[in-house]
Formats: C-alpha cells, sequence, structure tokens
C-alpha cells in the first residue's frame, strides 16, 4: 500500500468509527419501543404518503400542517372527527382529504400520540412573541 | 527581425489547431465509450424532472386546474430524481475518468453496461410506481422495498467493478483523484444498505435517511465529482499534478470529517440527544472550508488554460462549472451554514429556506457539476454547431435565471414563513396564504428553469445523436 493510500484509509475509517459510535451513544436513548398500533399508524402513514405534504420531526411537506405534536394540541375526539368526516385540502376547493376507517382512525392516532411524546428538544418552538410574554410574566 | 516576429506569430496560431487536432485523433477507450449512456440519460430525466415539478408546483398555487400531475405526485417524482439522475451522471463520470486517470480499460464493460441498465429500468419503475401511488413514505425515497434493493445491486456493482478496475493499476495507485473516485464509490454503497429497509420508529427512520439526503450529497457525490473536477482540470489545463493533489488531499480529509459529522444539522430536532446540536453546527463550519479549497482549485484550474484552445464544447463545460462553484458558495455553504445552526435551525427548520438550499445544494451545485462533466464527455468527438452552441448557452441562461429566481422566490418565502409562523405566532394556514405569490413566482421560476434544461439537454443530445459514430 503507497502512503498517501494508507493516510487517507487511517482518516476515513477514525472519522467513520468516530460517527458510529455517536450513532450508537444516541440509539440508545431514543425513546422506548412503538406499541402495536403506533407501528401500524406508521406503516399507515407511509402508504397513504401523509409527508408529500405533511412534515414530522421537520421532515416532509411545507403545504400543510406540522404534524409532530398534533396529538398534544388537538383531543383524539376532534382527531376521530377529523379522519371520520375529512375536510376539503385547501388551497383545492374540491379536493378531499382521505379519509380513514375507525380501525385505522385508531392506528393513525396511536402513531401520531406516539410521535408527540418524542423530545424533540422543544421543537416546533413556541412562536417568539408568546416565549417573551411568558418570560415577562415571570419576571413580574 | 520582421520575419521572425512574422514567423513566431504564424507559429502561434498553428500551435492551438496542431492542438485541437491532437484531440480530435485521441480515441476514446472502450470503456470510456460504454459510459457515454451514463451522460445521456440524466439529461432526459432532467427535462422530465424539471417538467413534472412544475405541474407540482403549478398544482399548489393555482388549484383546482386540470393538469395531469397534481403537487403529491410531482413533488415524489421530483425528489426522487434529483437524486437519482445526478448519482447515474456520477457513476458514468467516476468510470470516464478512472479509465483516464489510470490509463487503463475498466475491469468489466459488461458490468457497466449491466448496471447502466439495471439502474435506469429501476428508475422507471419508481416513477411507474409512484404515479400509482405507491409510496413508502420515506421522503426522497418514495418507491417501494424492490426497487432498493435494486438500487443497492448497482451501487455494489459500481463498487466493485471501480474497485478492481483501481487494483489492476498498480502504477497510478495512491492518486488523490483515484482515491477520491473509489473512496465516493464505498461510502454511495455503505450508506444506501441501511435504507433499504423501512423503519417504523419515526426518530430511527430519520436518523438513517440522512445518511441518504446529507451524506450522499454531500458526502459521497461531492467525493467523486472533486475526484473528476481535477481529473478533468489536469486532462484539460497545464496545472501541475503534484501541486493539485496536494490541495485535493486536504480538501478530501476537510469533507469526510466535515460532511460525516455534519450530518448532525439534520439531527438537532427528531428526538436524539442535544449533543450533535455541538456537533452539526461545528462541523458545518468544516464543510465550508473545504467547499472553499473547491473555489481555489477552480481559480488555479481557469488561470492555467489556454482559453484559445477550448472547443466550444469545453466553454460550455467551464460555464457549468463556474455556475456550479458559484451554487457550492452561495446555496449550499453559505445558505447551508446559516441555516445549520442550531439557534437559527431550531425556527427556520421545515420552511421554505430548507427547499431553497436543497434547489441550491442538489441541483446547482452538484447537478451542475454532473451536466458539465455530460457536456464535456458528449461533446469530445462531436463538434457542436455554432446555432447549436448558441442555444445550449441560452439553455444555459434560462436554466440557471429559473434557478434563480426559484431560490430567492423560495428565501424570501422562507425568511418570511420564519418571521411569521415562528416569531409572530400567526396561524399556519395565514401565514401559507401569504406565501402564495412567491410560490408563485416560484412556478414561474421553475417553467423558466424547464424550458433551459428542455433546451439544453435537445441541442447536446441532438448534437451527440449527429456524431454517435465519432463515439465508436
Amino acid at each position: 500500500m503507497k502512503r498517501t493510500e494508507v493516510g487517507f484509509l487511517v482518516i476515513t475509517l477514525a472519522t467513520l468509527g468516530g460517527f458510529a459510535l455517536l450513532i450508537y451513544y444516541s440509539l440508545v436513548q431514543v425513546t422506548p419501543p412503538m406499541p402495536p398500533a403506533a407501528v401500524a399508524g406508521s406503516e399507515l402513514w407511509q402508504e397513504y404518503g401523509c409527508m408529500e405534504c405533511h412534515a414530522i420531526l421537520s421532515s416532509g411537506g411545507y403545504s400543510a400542517f406540522d404534524l409532530t405534536k398534533i396529538a398534544s394540541q388537538l383531543s383524539e375526539k376532534e382527531l376521530r372527527e377529523f379522519f371520520a368526516q375529512p375536510p376539503h385540502m385547501p388551497p383545492h376547493s374540491k379536493r378531499i382529504h382521505v379519509s380513514l376507517t375507525e380501525r385505522e382512525a385508531d392506528e393513525m392516532i396511536a402513531y401520531l400520540r406516539y410521535v408527540s411524546e418524542i423530545d424533540t428538544r422543544n421543537w416546533p418552538p413556541p412562536p417568539v412573541v408568546e416565549e417573551m410574554g411568558l418570560k415577562e410574566r415571570k419576571n413580574k | 527581425m520582421k520575419l521572425v516576429k512574422l514567423l513566431s506569430k504564424l507559429v502561434a496560431r498553428l500551435r492551438p489547431q496542431r492542438d485541437s487536432e491532437a484531440t480530435e485523433e485521441e480515441k476514446l477507450y472502450c470503456s470510456q465509450v460504454a459510459a457515454i449512456p451514463y451522460f445521456l440519460a440524466p439529461l432526459v430525466f432532467l427535462a422530465l424532472q424539471s417538467l413534472t415539478a412544475t405541474f407540482g408546483a403549478l398544482d399548489l398555487v393555482v388549484p383546482d386546474l386540470p393538469i395531469p400531475i397534481n403537487l403529491e405526485t410531482g413533488r415524489a417524482f421530483h425528489l426522487n430524481l434529483s437524486i437519482l439522475w445526478p448519482l447515474l451522471g456520477c457513476m458514468g463520470a467516476s468510470y470516464y475518468f478512472l479509465v483516464e486517470e489510470t490509463k487503463r480499460e475498466l475491469h468489466s464493460l459488461r458490468l457497466v453496461t449491466l448496471q447502466f441498465w439495471i439502474f435506469v429500468l429501476t428508475t422507471i419503475g419508481i416513477l411507474t410506481s409512484l404515479m400509482f401511488g405507491y409510496l413508502r413514505g420515506m421522503e426522497y425515497e418514495e418507491a417501494a422495498f424492490p426497487f432498493h434493493v435494486s438500487i443497492a445491486v448497482t451501487l455494489a456493482i459500481f463498487f466493485y467493478n471501480v474497485l478492481r478496475s483501481y487494483l489492476k493499476a498498480p502504477k497510478y495507485r495512491g492518486r488523490m483523484t483515484l482515491l477520491a473516485i473509489v473512496s465516493g464509490s464505498v461510502f454511495l454503497l455503505l450508506l444506501y444498505v441501511p435504507n433499504i429497509i423501512n423503519y417504523n420508529q419515526p426518530t430511527v427512520s430519520e436518523l438513517v435517511r440522512y445518511w441518504v439526503i446529507h451524506l450522499w450529497e454531500e458526502l459521497s457525490k461531492e467525493l467523486i465529482l472533486f475526484g473528476v473536477l481535477a481529473a478533468f482540470l489536469l486532462k484539460v489545463s497545464s496545472l501541475e499534478r503534484k501541486r493539485l493533489e496536494r490541495i485535493l488531499f486536504v480538501q478530501i480529509t476537510l469533507l469526510i470529517i466535515g460532511a460525516t459529522f455534519a450530518t448532525g444539522h439534520h439531527y438537532y430536532w427528531i428526538g436524539l440527544p442535544t449533543l450533535w446540536q455541538w456537533v452539526g453546527g461545528i462541523f458545518s463550519g468544516v464543510q465550508i472550508i473545504s467547499i472553499s479549497l473547491l473555489l481555489y482549485i477552480l481559480y488555479l484550474g481557469l488561470t492555467h488554460l489556454n482559453w484559445i484552445d477550448l472547443d466550444l464544447g469545453l466553454k460550455l463545460t467551464f460555464g457549468f462549472i463556474i455556475a456550479s462553484v458559484c451554487y457550492h458558495i452561495m446555496g449550499a455553504a453559505s445558505l447551508g451554514m446559516v441555516i445549520a445552526l442550531p439557534q437559527i435551525n431550531r425556527y427556520s427548520s421545515a420552511t421554505y429556506l430548507t427547499s431553497a438550499h436543497a434547489h441550491f445544494a442538489l441541483y446547482g451545485a452538484l447537478g451542475m457539476m454532473v451536466l458539465a462533466i455530460s457536456t464535456y464527455v458528449l461533446t469530445r468527438k462531436a463538434e457542436l454547431t455554432r446555432k447549436e452552441y448558441l442555444l445550449s448557452w441560452w439553455g444555459f441562461g434560462l436554466n440557471n435565471l429559473g434557478l434563480l429566481t426559484m431560490g430567492a422566490a423560495l428565501t424570501i418565502a422562507g425568511v418570511l414563513q420564519t418571521y411569521l409562523q415562528r416569531v409572530a405566532g400567526i396561524d399556519f394556514m395565514a401565514t401559507i396564504a401569504f406565501l402564495r405569490s412567491y410560490l408563485f413566482i416560484r412556478t414561474l421560476g421553475g417553467a423558466c428553469f424547464a424550458a433551459g434544461a428542455l433546451l439544453y439537454a435537445k441541442q447536446i443530445l441532438w448534437c451527440y445523436w449527429r456524431n454517435r459514430h465519432y463515439f465508436n
């Protein structure tokens, strides 16, 4: 092996090794295993291609609501009503949001609840004006 | 004295002609001819991508329009193609310049052709399945499981062929250009394999997905393209190899360290430890140094060129290379760095700012470099006519104008979205309604981009088709 090859290999392996260690350290701390209903819900999420419009954990489309914390913002009843009688999808006046059967709605809600419980380090952030208002109130 | 001056002028005029004759006579290796389809297909896919994306964008700003492709399908098409055709071009460029640098044929020509057809058929399969709504729910990698296995097979063939070809040329082993290409091919495979499987746990799914979305783009493809660019500059300019390889070693070392750990800037808010905010923020800065060295390499290349000698194809090639380096600096590095800082990213993440960065980085920086190499290879034996040459520049201009319009509109939309939604606390739907005019400008930019891409692809493909017999 030539000197450049050895040097290059050492740098590459050291970097990959360091990165692998960080990934391992991160994975052992990941949120506990998903309940079966949430797993089924995640499959529905993938099957219906929800991320083409919605985002979860900061990935996905920007044309509709970010759903990372939706299960903590809306009640189960509200979510169930939404899936049973979905509204049209703005800005489209004719296209209706996909509807789910009762069982599918259960699974999707379980999935969204699981996602909302992930520690995202306070993301999405509350609007700055709200944060400032809270601080001012605390100071008073 | 006058006679001597006259003679020296005559010799100076004759010299470039002799050089260009020598280039024309230079024969392509069989492996380089076998790699030609790798430069043709990306042009077709680019035209298709820009058309479908424009339809998708139009569906968002002019709703209820009876168009064949809606937002969801257009977006899925657009995202998948945006990583697939540059990959195909990178593979072709690797093969072409591996031969150039090792001065011998590739290990297997059959594998080159087999890999190409598997890849193209898989891409067509992916697009067809997306049309029928078969999605797997991973952004950019929406296609169903068998297609991912198929892509992994092509990557394995690519890696095997590149490695065997490298090992068969002991005299040239250790060249940084070759090491960059070989390491790029290893990373492509290594980072893709974990993505074949679907992960239900959203944090794990995101963690692994960025090995393709971030590391493929900013590490594997960059490694290949930096190696290819250096090999190209060594071929067409009088740049000294030793000097260039020394800079390339530093650049690639910084790239490997910087890009790998900068993956962290995608891990801030997905349920992983806070540690990534430090890692991602710091190493995004290291990435910038590596990209600055790209600018320096281009400067060296340009100052060691004899501009009079450049044929029309080479002039176009340099147009794309210069544009690519500008987008590297402007969109990929500068905008990328700003939105990679955790303090800013907390507010700008998942807004149109990310989309602006993706357009500049995926197409502006990487795609344009692939187009540069495609142009170079496809015009080696095929001389562009004056008309084709001018129309190609028009295509290039429209394409860039379109990209800049899209990028600017998305950047403004992103900044406004960040301010309105995340600072002022205005409702999401009200914010989106406010952004519609900017998204409309984005769509106009997209249409301009598509027109440029179509015009350019048509000129180069037609020029190749007219002269295809010279490539055999």
